[in-house]
């Protein structure tokens, strides 16, 4: 059985590629073997893995070497989920290959004017990776939600200019996210703290991956 | 709410439309405008009717345009040959 792929992708930089990559990996690895593969040369995830006292609940791995589209999809088939954190470039080798890669690809994108201006590029990328990747599917996931905020509240209709459809699924500005990340491990792990954190993750799972 | 919703649509909106490029056959006829522009209207007699209307450019202004004026006599002076002159630093220094 193929490995299912994927990518989470923004040219913008601090949108939550990596906070989404690792928690959305930690909740796919309670249903199989899951592998997040670290695309960005910050190294964010490797990193993020190796801090923790406790092992993360999946494995996390770089590319080296030339690779391509393919690689990703042969070289990590023993996975059941590959999860694909990708740099904040949508002009790199790596964003490229992983569009072509993926079966889906989700885009974090933050309630900020600077943030929607940035990502302008996003669907136009996304038909070009459509043409050689037929079965890619795109959303874009709000990340950071304040739900007083009149600028988190306008997200959804700002968001009508993109053509790229929004996940219902949102995740809070949470603090215990990037606590999760200093302490290594995913919210999943956090107990009682992490259980709305979690949740917010599996509602992404649930509606996109896990149908 | 609605302020900052129809402000954020239109901020997105507005930027979609500066990110696209334009359609290749609206761009060319202002490039042929300017071409047009450039070749019929004499630069030279800009400044002078600004003086006269007494509007003249800023000292600094004029400090750049006649540098440039000089720098433009430097070059055509000597025909093909530029004349290295009092700069400090010119771009070529000629062997005497």
């Amino acid at each position: 059985m193929p490995t299912h792929v994927t990518a989470v992708v923004n040219q913008k930089g601090g949108a939550g590629k990596t906070t989404l990559a690792m928690n959305l990996a930690a909740g796919l690895a309670r249903r199989g073997e899951t592998v997040v593969v670290d695309l960005d040369p910050q190294g964010s995830s490797i990193q993020w893995a190796t801090l923790g006292s406790a092992p993360f609940p999946a494995t996390v791995k770089q590319m080296s070497g030339k690779w391509d589209a393919q690689s990703i999809q042969k070289g990590f088939r023993a996975y059941r989920y590959t999860v694909l954190d990708c740099p904040p470039s949508l002009d790199s080798h790596a964003s490229l290959q992983a569009l072509r890669a993926c079966d889906l690809a989700l885009i974090p994108i933050l309630p900020s004017p600077v943030d929607l201006w940035a990502s302008l590029r996003l669907p136009q990328e996304i038909a070009e990776a459509r043409k050689v990747n037929r079965k890619l599917r795109a959303f874009l996931v709000l990340n950071q939600m304040e739900p007083r905020s009149a600028l988190s509240g306008s997200m959804r209709e700002a968001l009508e200019e993109f053509d790229i459809p929004v996940l219902e699924a949102v995740m809070r500005r949470r603090a215990v996210y990037r606590g999760a990340a200093l302490d290594g491990v995913s919210v999943y792990q956090l107990g009682g703290r992490g259980i709305q954190a979690a949740a917010e993750i599996e509602a992404v799972i649930n509606e996109v991956i896990a149908t | 709410m609605t302020t900052t919703k129809n402000k954020l649509s239109a901020s997105v909106r507005q930027a979609k439309a500066t990110q696209t490029p334009e359609p290749q056959a609206e761009a060319k006829p202002p490039a042929k405008a300017a071409t047009a522009a450039d070749t019929s209207t004499p630069a030279k007699t800009k400044p002078r009717a600004s003086a006269k209307a007494g509007a003249g450019p800023t000292p600094k202004q004029q400090t750049k345009s006649s540098t440039a004026a000089q720098t433009t006599r430097k070059k055509m002076s000597g025909g093909a040959v530029p004349e290295s002159g009092t700069a400090l630093f010119p771009d070529r220094i000629w062997p005497d």
